[in-house]
């Protein structure tokens, strides 16, 4: 087929009729209509189907670059590591920089670089848990890889998506990048302890962080000074066992 | 960029269906993007050009098709062409919509020599 000078349709028009209908008769198309995410989301239901046997509940933490993942992590692992078994998968192109992070807060923890990847996939999650030895009855933190747009489209099977944004990258975030926030369960509004310093408003962001996901459940912090960390904590163990809160 | 990625997918979408059909040569594929799929469409086929280029299936024929969004209002049954990912019903103005279509991202039909 040639779609520049459409040559294909010259011999199509001067070629006999009968000999055009062969041609297409020796052609058969297979209807498949399959997901091209097809593969991942299997991979991600095996996933899933795992955490819930083996009773983890697993979180996966998205961001832009530089919205304080990590920090809200080292302050969540302080606060429940002895209270709750824990460990986590760290995701970045490059380094194992927030491994060490985390394994200073003295938590289990597995560094998987995508190398120029933007996203984790389901594939690196099943071979990280095996790796890594997730214990029975445990939260597993995921972070992903910090990027906006990518990570949404990809399921690791976590039972629990949560997006980070940081008051200084402006109050229309989750209007810019709406795929990611539509699909996140709980969104954490990081770094509240600057906002005397920005023209962005809290309620802005929560306007339009609603308008685009009425149903995210909303906590505000400020990871540096602790503010709003230990709602966030309680929310989790009621999560992972209601009975105690 | 994970439309290479998604690009790879297809390749082995390919790979697995045309393996228990042994002897045919892959003539097309029809693929199906949809407006809010969250793929950009020349990436996507900058990416799947690339690899087919050193498959078995370079004189494969890819035929995309972009899938127009369409959206319905809960509140009044309107039917209407959204003019963003999130916009509210340009009748009654409310903010629950439905997706009916605009987020397809599937691999339709491979067309084989028989």
């Amino acid at each position: 087929m040639c779609k520049d000078c459409q040559c294909d349709k010259y011999i199509s028009e001067t070629m006999p009729a009968d000999e055009v209908s062969r041609d297409v008769e020796k052609e058969e198309k297979i209807k498949l209509e399959r997901d091209i995410l097809h593969e991942n989301n299997h991979a991600a239901t095996d996933n899933r189907a795992y955490f819930r046997r083996h009773h983890i509940f697993s979180i996966n933490m998205v961001s832009s670059p530089g919205s304080g993942k990590t920090a809200i992590l080292e302050e969540t692992l302080k606060r429940l590591k002895n209270i709750y078994p824990l460990s986590v998968i760290e995701g970045d192109l490059q380094t194992d920089n927030d491994a060490r992070r985390i394994k200073a807060t003295g938590v289990d923890c597995l560094q998987i670089n995508t190398h120029n990847g933007c996203h984790l996939d389901a594939f690196m999650i099943s071979k990280a848990i095996v790796k890594l030895h997730v214990p029975k009855n445990s939260l597993l933190f995921i972070e992903n890889v910090g990027n906006l747009v990518c990570p949404a489209l990809f399921d690791l099977g976590e039972q629990l998506r949560v997006v980070v944004m940081s008051v200084t990258e402006g109050d229309d975030k989750p209007l810019k990048y709406p795929y990611m926030f539509e699909k996140a369960d709980v969104c954490i509004i990081n770094k509240t302890d600057l906002l005397p310093y920005l023209p962005s408003r809290i309620e802005t962001i929560k306007e339009n962080l609603l308008s685009i996901n009425p149903n995210i459940t909303v906590f505000e912090m400020s990871a540096s000074t602790g503010t709003g960390v230990k709602r966030w904590c309680e929310f989790l163990l009621n999560l992972v066992m209601p009975v105690v809160v | 960029m994970h439309e290479l990625d998604l690009a790879y997918s297809v390749v082995s979408v390919i790979d697995s269906e045309l393996s228990h059909r042994q002897g045919v040569s892959l003539k097309g594929f029809e693929l199906e993007i949809g407006e809010f799929s969250g793929v950009d469409y020349d990436a996507f086929k900058f990416s799947l050009d690339a690899i087919l280029r050193f498959s078995p299936y370079a004189s494969a024929e890819m035929i995309i098709s972009l899938i127009e969004a369409l959206y319905r209002c809960r509140s009044c049954n309107e039917a209407f062409r959204p003019t963003a990912r999130f916009c509210r019903c340009p009748s009654c103005g409310s903010y629950v919509v439905e997706i009916v279509r605009g987020e397809e991202l599937k691999l339709k039909s491979l067309i084989i020599d028989k």
